[in-house]
């Protein structure tokens, strides 16, 4: 069969039970009116339930031989009574209540989402053959039996010694695999029965939907929906999912549909159909009698509790239903009759043999933890349960609803009798849980469903504007709203937030799935990880010595030797509590870096614009402009969300000086401070500046009760921050830690940088400088760059007047002193930029000197800035205006357009950095500028900036089709253009790599180790490690690390680095480590190059020698983590194993030292020096004197490893090549070793020859390459 | 008697109690919507590769064509209605299934086969015994009187 005949008879199954199932529904009233999605999903589950059943049925009880026309009949006779039924009562209208607009929404977003994960689903199931293990071992294995003897008791089934698994388990399932493959006469190609699985995936959903949206309301059932379509398990997974060919989707739909059903208020038409449908369930698994039998008894309880008016209704229904179960469960009972029990648990004979109370006293209790680990695990259900969980504890109001208590019922029921199988399984302990667990949370997918929609439908009745946002609801939250409107408001934010977050998931694909241990690499991540800890770590343990890291031990104040990061730090502390991994907490922190950064430009686009349209795409633009995929390894650089918040307070402020957003302001500016000091300080001038302009285009400027407020808001958080900023200046002063103008150079973008592109973008990644420029990739994108232009041309510019001077004309000589100064300091600044600069001397003494234009560029530019504040000298051509304020003021274009140019202009101009005047002249007047090592992380003030600008373009572009085509929506421009920006920003699927995220050995170890001085791991500073291994361990361990990597070296660092590429390592390194102090020295062999591990070898050997080393350990295996104590800094280490190598000094059996002798001879012959070996490794070679063969050790990287076999071998050749030699009948050595993992790659082997009398001699190394 | 004590929230509280329960439902689906879709984007991009597959390349795209190519030799050997004497092993469920709708015995362990595969017992069990094996040696076919007189795999 080739690739496409599957895909069509699989197809043609889908169809042919749809049109039997559709045929049915029309002979049901209840049915046949609801929607049409809703009919699809009914007419495929009855007709899965009722043409295999009817096969099932006829095969039972008259031994009916399964063929085509078998299969056809019940089909074509349920189209035909369908149609019959159609055409006798002709088509009438179906008239279905609308439900409200957010209820639409919702349940559009969940039918395109589930609609496009069936896409997948089906094209998944048409061409991939995986069925699943219980599928291949049950289901479809008996369906191969069945078709092939063309009877439901199949000679497989009947015959007692055929080894089959689960043989009295219920065949409806099969019974549908051979009615599609009949129908078709396709082959057994798997593919042509998984998609009659996969569409039981939608038709769930859509019965869940329709019936839930009664109890629920359109919303909340649509949400649900949505929440199950989107689960991974039900939708993708092949060992129980509708991927795969399992029976529980089946079972859990016919089970949910047909409780669901009793639980309305059913009609009779709706009571055939739950008696159908449970009928079914009874038919597809052995767990479906009891379960269906406990959704009767739910429909019985729903029945007492119900009006006494509609009782009788639904007692018949239930009736009708008891009576199909009943039916089922003969029928059932007669084919099991047949089959010889094997190969399964039987749990009558179990329930004889097993004492159930001690089975559970012994059981229970393992099983609570063994399903919460299934329930919460998050690769099969990316946390529904979790949300569901809260959800239901959230929403628990929603279950007082008449329908909760059955729902509970049936819900607990099935699990009493989950649990009681457990408990009778043979399975040790909770063993089973592992694969049944999920399986049962699917079959009660329609029950637990309906019970978290009740509970949702409470938050939506609590909070009925959740959803406004969703349509477009503009409303900028005021302060002084009501405390419900502000909560309402909240809730809105959280959405705006929450929806960010699902952009970045999609946009960082697949970090997502791997958030517990990937990184985008295993640098900086690294430091970052431990920095994230340490703040958690330290407010704990010594809150006032934050500062005091334990890495770069022995200096104190290390944690300044890079950001804090406190404030990003801060809402981890709840994960760390939790016990999540540093490296964890970095990850999912750098993905609310995306969202929060995004979320953050989008409330100042809204308070910029008034339009939620403008701030979706400027939030957007500022979350994921390329740039910031360019700064995944620093999470810091990355989170920038509070930089737009902090501006969206300053405007809000100038608006209202009111004492409430004063403190709003304080407190924005505190967080931005508190989360990235690089922030804090690059947006000092863009704050300031913005807020001049903004002020002086409203006229606010003389508000001085208002700038007051401000002053002293702002002053309580620089007087907040003190704490975090001055430590930075006592390391500055402690360690004289300042960046070099050379090293601003080297991370100052030229303006072409503007075009680089970071690599990571999927659409530009061509336009970038090879090799990249790093942080110097600066290209926002085209759409950012054309967008900005379109809002400066397009945005309206009416002309105003400016006002009239409010104040008196400043003094005439005021203005004559800052020309002088402004020109002195001009002529200074270009004199000063000469290539000798200004030397005066005086009587050969130098007096003053400049070299440097920057001081004086700082007074001319002051100077002249005042002076033009004041007034414009009457030469300068082209001004309207008399002085800047009144510019300002002249200027009518919205303030979104003049923040937006002003912050992309300084962005712009300071990622130029030390190459153009604007940051030069900071970094040489202001301290704080001093420590910006990349000024052209400036570029984020810039990207906000063009942000805010397309997000005005946007806005104005739509205004303008709006009144071009008045029915216009435009939304869709908004929509469109964010759909281009995420389009044009794609980075995903990003190249991620696994991290160190759990502790070693080694690290566990260390831990537990008191320690008085510090660690030194090694190889320190390793060209491809680095030490940022070191110091993300340094989080796992919390001992004092010396060996560490941040911001700035340390010259003890540079020592212990350079000594230890040294061939011979000196013994002065080892009076360094004992001086620092060090108590223990780690060495990584696995990441020593054959040389460099000769050397250490020799220096500990002589370490070790001396006593000054004690070998502690080795751990990890391969990767050989030989931990050593440094004797003097730990006299009470012991060593806990033998050294896994051999020292090459040691003693003789005469009890003396060895002597080295190179008079000793022989060879190493194989490995030749530089050769390539495959597979098991043999070493060959001679070794003799005259009248001895000498005794020889192999070392293979330094260690004696065992051989899998050795042996001495005859040499003649060698007596005749070297006289005196004697009889070289064992003159030979031979020796072969298996390769092990982790062997790949270059290695080197030393052949230590020992004569009797107590001299040896070490042969080689001779270095060769291994491969598997 | 002292009443029950009862915890009564304030109104506030109350409105906002569900709403967090919301508020966990759409961060769940923050998270979880992009991944389904990007699962469906996955196999759409599988899509052209594995159409073109027959129901034996599939088999091989699956379980390797190793494994494949020993199964068409099996099923060639063994007629659909015959039986076949499998051992015991942790693929013999994939390869009985493989080879379905032929019949399987269960033959035990290969260490136990001095017990259960026997000469005497040769009249009674099926003419062929099938190894499992979804790795390299990969299933293949041993005539079970070959077994008995052995008393080991060969």
């Amino acid at each position: 069969m080739s690739g496409g005949a599957p895909v069509a008879a699989a197809l043609g199954g889908v169809v042919l039970f749809l049109a039997a199932g559709r045929g049915l529904v029309e002979l049901l009233p209840a049915l046949r009116q609801r929607p049409l999605a809703a009919r699809l999903g009914w007419a495929y589950l009855l007709g899965v339930a009722a043409v295999p059943g009817m096969v099932y049925l006829l095969g039972i009880v008259f031994d009916v031989r399964i063929r085509r026309g078998v299969v056809l009949a019940p089909a074509i006779l349920l189209v035909l009574a369908g149609l019959f039924s159609r055409v006798l009562r002709g088509k009438a209208a179906v008239e279905t209540p609308r439900p409200p607009r957010a209820g639409r929404l919702a349940a559009r977003a969940a039918f395109a989402v589930a609609a496009a994960a069936f896409i997948g689903l089906i094209l998944d199931a048409a061409t991939h053959r995986e069925l699943g293990w219980d599928a291949e071992m049950t289901w479809s294995a008996a369906a191969r039996w069945v078709r092939a003897d063309r009877s439901v008791t199949p000679r497989a089934i009947l015959d007692a010694d055929a080894f089959v698994d689960h043989p009295q388990y219920p065949l409806l399932l099969p019974l549908a695999q051979v009615a599609v493959q009949e129908t078709f006469d396709s082959s057994d190609d798997p593919r042509v029965i998984k998609p009659l699985y996969a569409a039981f995936f939608p038709a769930l959903l859509l019965v869940f939907f329709d019936l839930a949206r009664r109890h629920a309301g359109t919303a909340a059932a649509a949400l649900t929906a949505l929440a199950l379509a989107v689960t991974p398990y039900l939708a993708f997974e092949h060992s129980g999912g509708a991927a795969g060919a399992y029976s529980d989707v089946p079972l859990g739909a016919f089970l949910g549909a047909g409780l669901l059903l009793l639980l309305g208020r059913p009609r009779a038409s709706e009571g055939a159909a739950a008696a159908v449908l449970l009928a079914a369930a009874v038919l597809t698994k052995n767990e479906g009698l009891p379960f269906a039998a406990v959704a009767l008894v739910a429909g019985g309880l729903a029945a007492a509790l119900d009006r006494p008016a509609d009782r009788t209704r639904r007692l018949r229904a239930l009736a009708l239903a008891a009576g199909a179960v009943l039916a089922a469960a003969l029928a059932l009972h007669a084919w099991k009759a047949k089959v010889p029990q094997r190969w399964d648990e039987d749990y009558t004979v179990q329930l004889r043999t097993v004492s159930l109370a001690h089975e559970a006293a012994a059981r229970l209790p393992l099983l609570p933890r063994a399903a919460a680990i299934e329930t919460v695990s998050w690769d099969d259900w990316s946390g529904l349960w979790v949300a569901a969980g809260v959800t239901l504890l959230a929403g628990a109001s929603g279950l007082r609803r008449r329908v909760a208590p059955p729902l509970l019922v049936a819900a607990g029921g099935c699990l009493a009798f989950y649990v009681g199988a457990l408990l009778l399984t043979p399975w040790r302990g909770a063993e089973q849980v592992h694969p049944t667990w999920n399986r049962l949370l699917l079959q009660l997918a329609c029950p637990l469903g309906l019970l978290v929609a009740l509970a949702l439908r409470a938050g939506l009745r609590a909070r009925p504007a959740a959803l406004a946002f969703l349509s477009g609801a503009d409303r900028i939250p005021a302060m002084s709203e009501q405390p419900s409107a502000r909560a309402r408001a909240f809730l809105r934010e959280a959405l705006v937030f929450l929806a960010f977050l699902a952009l970045t998931v999609a946009m960082t694909w697949p970090w997502a799935r791997h958030l517990r241990d990937y990184c985008s690499d295993t640098g900086d991540p690294y430091l970052n990880s431990w920095i994230l800890w340490w703040d958690w770590h330290q407010t704990f343990h010594a809150p006032l010595h934050l500062f005091d890291g334990n890495i770069y031990f022995p200096y104190k104040l290390s944690l300044a030797f890079s950001e804090h990061n406190y404030g990003l730090a801060l809402p981890l502390f709840p994960l760390f509590a939790l016990g999540l991994r540093p490296l964890t907490a970095q990850g999912i922190l750098t993905l609310l870096g995306f969202a929060f950064s995004g979320y953050g430009a989008f409330r100042l686009g809204r308070t910029l614009t008034g339009s939620t349209g403008a701030a979706w795409v400027t939030g957007i633009a500022f979350a994921f402009v390329p740039y910031r995929f360019g700064q995944l390894p620093h999470v810091n650089y990355l989170f920038a969300g509070w930089i737009p918040i902090l501006f969206e307070a300053l405007v809000l402020f100038l608006r209202e000086r009111s004492a409430r957003r004063a403190k709003w302001l304080g407190a924005a500016f505190f967080l931005n401070g508190l989360a990235v000091v690089h922030w804090l300080v690059l947006t000092l001038v863009p704050l300031a500046a913005v807020a001049l302009v903004l002020a002086f285009r409203t006229g606010v400027e003389r508000d001085r009760t208002g700038w007051k407020r401000a002053a002293l808001a702002l002053g309580v958080a620089t007087l907040a921050l003190l704490p975090f900023l001055l430590p930075y200046q006592r390391a500055a002063k402690l360690y004289g830690f300042t960046r070099s103008l050379d090293e601003a150079r080297d991370f100052s973008a030229e303006p072409h940088d503007w075009m680089n592109a970071d690599p990571r973008n999927q659409l530009w990644r061509g336009f970038s400088q090879f090799p990249s420029p790093g942080e110097r990739s600066l290209f926002p994108g085209l759409l950012l760059l054309a967008l900005p232009l379109a809002a400066l041309l397009l945005s309206p510019s009416p002309r105003g007047n400016a006002p009239a001077p409010a104040g008196s004309p400043p003094s005439p000589r005021l203005l004559r002193w800052l020309d002088g100064i402004a020109i002195a300091a001009g002529f200074l600044a270009i004199f000063a930029a000469s290539p000798t600069g200004i030397h005066l001397r005086y009587h050969g003494r130098e007096i003053f000197r400049a070299t440097d234009p920057a001081r004086a560029l700082v007074v001319f530019t002051a100077a002249l800035a005042l002076r033009w504040w004041l007034a414009y000298p009457a030469a300068l051509p082209l001004v309207r205006a008399r002085n800047i304020p009144e510019s300002l003021r002249l200027v009518r274009r919205p303030d979104a357009i003049v923040v937006g140019f002003l912050l992309a202009l300084l962005g712009f101009f300071g990622s130029l950095g030390v190459r153009f005047p604007f940051h030069r002249i900071l970094f040489e007047a202001v301290f704080l500028f001093r420590s910006i090592r990349v000024p052209a992380r400036w570029a984020t003030i810039a990207y906000l900036g063009l942000a805010i600008l397309a997000g005005v373009a946007v806005q104005e572009l739509a205004a303008r089709w709006k009144r071009r085509r008045p029915g216009a929506r435009t939304g869709a421009a908004f929509a469109a253009v964010c759909v281009a920006l995420l389009l044009e920003d794609r980075a995903a699927p990003l190249d991620l790599v696994r991290g160190e995220a759990d502790p070693d050995e080694a690290t566990r170890f260390l831990a537990k180790t008191p320690m008085a001085g510090g660690l030194v791991e090694l190889p320190s500073g390793d060209d491809e490690h680095g030490n940022y291994r070191a110091v993300l361990r340094a989080a796992d361990h919390g001992k004092p690390l010396v060996t560490a990597v941040s911001g700035f070296s340390s010259p003890l660092i540079s020592r212990i680095e350079e000594d230890e590429r040294k061939a011979p390592i000196p013994d002065d390194l080892l009076d360094l480590l004992e001086k620092i102090p060090t108590s223990y020295v780690l060495v990584r062999g696995s990441w020593l190059s054959p040389a460099m591990r000769t050397t250490h070898r020799e220096w500990i050997d002589r370490a070790l020698a001396s006593g000054r080393l004690v070998f502690v350990k080795r751990f990890d295996g391969d990767v050989q983590n030989d931990l050593f104590a440094v004797a003097k800094n730990e006299p009470s280490a012991r060593a806990l194993e033998p050294l896994p190598w051999t020292p090459p000094a040691g003693l003789s059996p005469s009890g003396a030292p060895w002597r080295e002798d190179g008079s000793l001879t022989g060879a190493v012959d194989v490995p030749a020096e530089g050769a390539t070996g495959h597979g098991s490794l043999r070493v060959e070679g001679w070794a003799r004197i005259p009248g001895e063969d000498l005794d020889v050790t192999i070392l293979v990287d330094g260690e004696a490893r065992t051989p899998a076999a050795a042996r001495r071998i005859p040499r003649p050749d060698v007596c005749t090549a070297v006289a005196g030699l004697g009889d070289c009948a064992r003159a030979g050595y031979e020796a072969t070793y298996a390769f092990r993992p982790g062997d790949a790659g270059p290695h080197e082997v030393v052949a230590i020859f020992r004569s009797k009398d107590g001299r040896q001699r070490h042969y080689g190394p001779q270095k060769f390459v291994w491969k598997p | 008697m002292r009443p029950p004590l009862r915890i009564r929230l304030s109104t506030g509280w109350r409105r906002a109690l569900p709403a967090a329960g919301l508020l966990a439902l759409f961060a769940y689906l923050a998270v979880a919507v992009p991944s389904a879709l990007f699962a469906t984007w996955a196999r759409v991009r599988d899509l052209p590769e594995a159409s073109r597959d027959d129901a034996r390349a599939a088999l091989a795209r699956f379980r390797g064509p190793e494994y494949a190519a020993a199964i068409d030799r099996i099923r060639a050997a063994l007629p659909e209605d015959a039986e076949y004497l499998i051992l015991e092993g942790d693929a013999n469920k994939i390869v009985r299934f493989d080879l379905a709708p032929r019949r399987a015995v269960f033959g035990g362990n290969a260490k136990d086969l001095r017990t259960n595969v026997t000469r005497e017992k040769l009249a009674s069990l099926p003419r062929w015994t099938v190894v499992p094996s979804v790795v390299a040696p990969w299933p293949y076919l041993v005539e079970t009187r070959v077994l008995a007189e052995r008393g080991a795999l060969p």
